[in-house]
Parts: C-alpha cells; structure tokens; sequence
C-alpha cells in the first residue's frame, strides 16, 4: 500500500484552475520528486535568475544557462535549507549569483584590486547605451554593480560571496558607476553629473 | 556614511539598469536539459521514489538478516557433515 502524506499536496500540471504556492510545490518536489511541480517552479523562476546569471557573466548565453542549470542542481538538493520567511525567487537568484561568482572567479576574471582598470576592453570616445556599458566592465566590478545596483544585495552580503571586505566593494561600486557614467550616451551623462 | 551617499542613479538611469537583460531568456532545451540532470542524480522522479522506498531501513535489516543466514548455512554445511 502506498504511503500517502496527508500535508502533501499533490501536483496536476494539468490544473489550472489556482496557481499553487511555491511552498506546496517544494514540499511536492521534496517528499513526492514530482516532476510536475519542479516544471512549475523551473517556469516560474528561471526567467528571473537567467538574467542574474547572464549578467554576472558578462553577456554569455551559453555560460548563463549552464549556471542555471548548476543552480537548480543545488537548490533542489538543499530544498531543506529554505526558509519560507524569505521569497523562494529570491533565495534561488542567491544561489544563482554564488554559482555565477564561482564561474568567473575559476576562469581567473574576478580581480578586485584597486590598481586593476574597470574597463576590460578600451573603446575610447565611443558612447554605449546602459547594458553594453555595464557589460564592458571587468568582471569584479561588474559583479559588484550587478549585485548591489541590479540585484539589490547590500555590501555585507556581496563582501560574503566575493570573499571581500564591505569597505572593498563600495569603493568598487563607486569606481563601476563612475565608468559607466562615462561610457552612457553624452546626454544621460550631462544629466547625471 | 551611509551606501546612498555614493554617487546615485537618476531615476531615468534606475530605469534603464532594472531592464539590463530583462529580454534575454534562456533556450527552451534548458528545462529538459536540467530536468534529466536531476533524474540521473534521484532528486527527481518516480525512479527515485521507488528507490527510496525499497530502501527503507526494514526492508535494509531484513536483507542484512537473509544474508547472514545464507552464509551461516554455507559454513555450517560442511562442519555439521563431518
């Protein structure tokens, strides 16, 4: 006889009559492995955390997903650890942001030292809209001005992930902004100085 | 000091930062992909229900006690036929 757990609820992918909460799809991924739940889930949040992923790695699709599919991994083998205090999305766009951090730091891109130049590439005089500046960045920096300006991380919580000091990543932001001001089309910059 | 006496965003500029990326979306192979990565590692589907299930500690003790008595029988054959 199968074992049946009242608190469970079961999963119809099929249903869509009320949108289930990403609590009851957790508990069906955790105690039933349902399928139907994740691919709720994967739908709901994946969106979102791509674009976390993508931008931390500079603009790689190929790379995003594959961080995002690494995210996933993890999220679901440490379902247990979620708090249902916070937001599901949000404590999934974390572990998509450690993931991503990891990415760049193995590929030797993420140097946050005061002496190395903000701009990865050198295009002088050429004006950019918002993204290609952000993304002309060096990986440190724009990791910091991803994670604070886009993502909403404070400077505690970025010090952690990047192995870094609180202090380290305002002066980082700062640097970022300052660049990427100057690489914003010559009116936005007018305004913003 | 606080964060926000940094340099700050226009609200234009704030605007323009929320939409970095926001039309970028991964391909549809991604889901099927990440799913199957999941079942090969049991956290997803019935194959690892139905192995967590034949699993279980009795069912684990009551195969532990089979073979022992197996190997008991084994050895004990000779000895008793001497």
């Amino acid at each position: 006889m199968p074992l049946v757990r009242p608190n469970v609820r079961m999963i119809d992918a099929t249903d869509v009559s009320a949108p289930a909460s990403d609590e009851a799809l957790v508990s069906a991924i955790r105690h039933e492995r349902s399928e139907a739940a994740f691919a709720v889930l994967y739908d709901r949040h994946t969106p979102r955390a791509f674009q976390t992923a993508w931008r931390i790695v500079g603009g790689n699709p190929h790379e995003a997903e594959d961080v995002v599919q690494e995210a996933w991994l993890r999220a679901v083998s440490s379902l247990d650890r979620w708090s249902r205090q916070s937001e599901f999305g949000a404590w999934f766009r974390g572990i998509t942001a450690h993931v991503a951090i990891d990415v760049v730091r193995k590929q030797g891109w993420l140097v946050l030292d005061a002496d190395v130049d903000a701009v990865s590439d050198e295009t002088p005089g050429e004006w950019m809209d918002m993204e290609s500046a952000i993304l002309s960045l060096a990986p440190g920096y724009r990791a910091v001005l991803v994670l604070h300006d886009v993502e909403g991380f404070t400077h505690e919580e970025i010090a952690e992930r990047l192995g870094i000091t609180a202090g380290t990543s305002k002066g980082q932001l700062f640097k970022a902004r300052r660049v990427v001001r100057a690489r914003l089309a010559p009116g936005m910059e007018r305004r913003a100085l | 000091m606080t964060e926000h006496s940094f340099e700050e965003w226009t609200p234009e500029e704030r605007a323009q930062l929320a939409d970095v990326g926001q039309h970028r979306s991964p391909r549809s192979e991604l889901k099927g992909r990440t799913m199957r990565d999941l079942r090969e590692r049991g956290l997803l589907g019935a194959a690892g229900s139905r192995r967590a299930q034949e699993f279980s500690l009795g069912r684990m003790l009551d195969g532990y006690e089979g073979l022992l008595f197996n190997m008991s029988e084994v050895h004990a054959s000779p000895v008793a036929s001497v």
